[in-house]
């Protein structure tokens, strides 16, 4: 139960790094831990994949995405009452 | 521009509606909820024009009021959840199985090979469903927006700590979620 408090503990200040600067403390203590424990090396790196996936995925704009002549017209009847 | 007159609401929804709808969508993934709130943009917009300034472009104004809603919107969501963060976890917790996976040991990484970008947008997209809609206004607003952590924060009435463990459990239900997908 020990090893898995100490894995949340990391793997929340892992998060925690990518928003504010570790303390000399909490990166060594990272860096060390990471030396010895493969979950949370798996978690770094599927964390970092998801990063990207998410940022390139809701940054993705489909300008196809329109609404139609008539859902216009009837925009346009709701508006001007 | 005269609020509210027939050829002003017209050149409005012409020159705009679209936009408006691409960039809601962009957030929301929810056509019916993007069309709505974009509806309730532009109404909000003809009654406040006056409170318009000249100086900024009219469709950069547009947008923050439709960003304002959607934000709105996320918050109005979570309203049903006592806590923030929510009980979503507590039982895996209790347990204390939390950081293990479902999968076996394949990093999410191994899958670019295998399926197209497409693919693992579409699955990214499903599993982003299961998240709280709180959840998933935290995390648009980080890599949508790229927000700092005190606007975040600030829109979502959360704390910073609360905002890491969001984005923490954010990413585990994700991940756990795309390894079943892809049987990793």
């Amino acid at each position: 139960m020990e090893t898995v408090k100490r894995c949340e503990q990391i793997t929340l200040d892992f998060e925690r790094g990518q928003f504010q600067a570790l303390s000399v403390k909490d990166r060594l203590g990272m860096k060390m831990h990471l030396g010895i424990c493969k979950k949370c090396r798996r978690y770094v790196k599927d964390s970092q994949k998801l990063d990207l996936w998410l940022k390139r995925r809701l940054q993705q704009v489909d300008e196809s995405i329109k609404f139609s002549d008539l859902e216009k017209v009837e925009l346009k009847e709701k508006l001007s009452h | 521009m005269t609020a509210n007159s027939e050829i002003d609401v017209s050149k409005l929804v012409d020159d705009h509606s679209d936009y408006l709808l691409s960039f809601a969508m962009s957030k929301l993934k929810d056509l019916d909820l993007s069309k709505d709130l974009v509806q309730d943009t532009l109404l909000t917009a003809i009654t406040k024009l006056d409170t318009f300034e000249k100086r900024s472009k009219l469709r950069t104004w547009l947008t923050s009021i439709l960003n304002r809603k959607i934000i709105d919107h996320w918050r109005k969501a979570e309203t049903r959840y006592s806590d923030p963060v929510s009980s979503f976890f507590s039982q895996d917790e209790k347990k204390g199985h939390w950081l293990e996976s479902k999968g076996g040991n394949q990093t999410l990484e191994t899958i670019e090979d295998q399926i197209s970008q497409e693919e693992t947008h579409q699955e990214l997209a499903e599993c982003m469903d299961k998240l709280p809609e709180k959840w998933k206004g935290v995390v648009a607003s980080k890599y949508l927006e790229e927000k700092e952590s005190e606007d975040i924060c600030k829109d979502f009435e959360i704390t910073s700590s609360n905002l890491w463990v969001i984005i923490h459990r954010a990413k585990l239900v994700l991940r756990d979620c795309l390894q079943t997908k892809w049987k990793l």
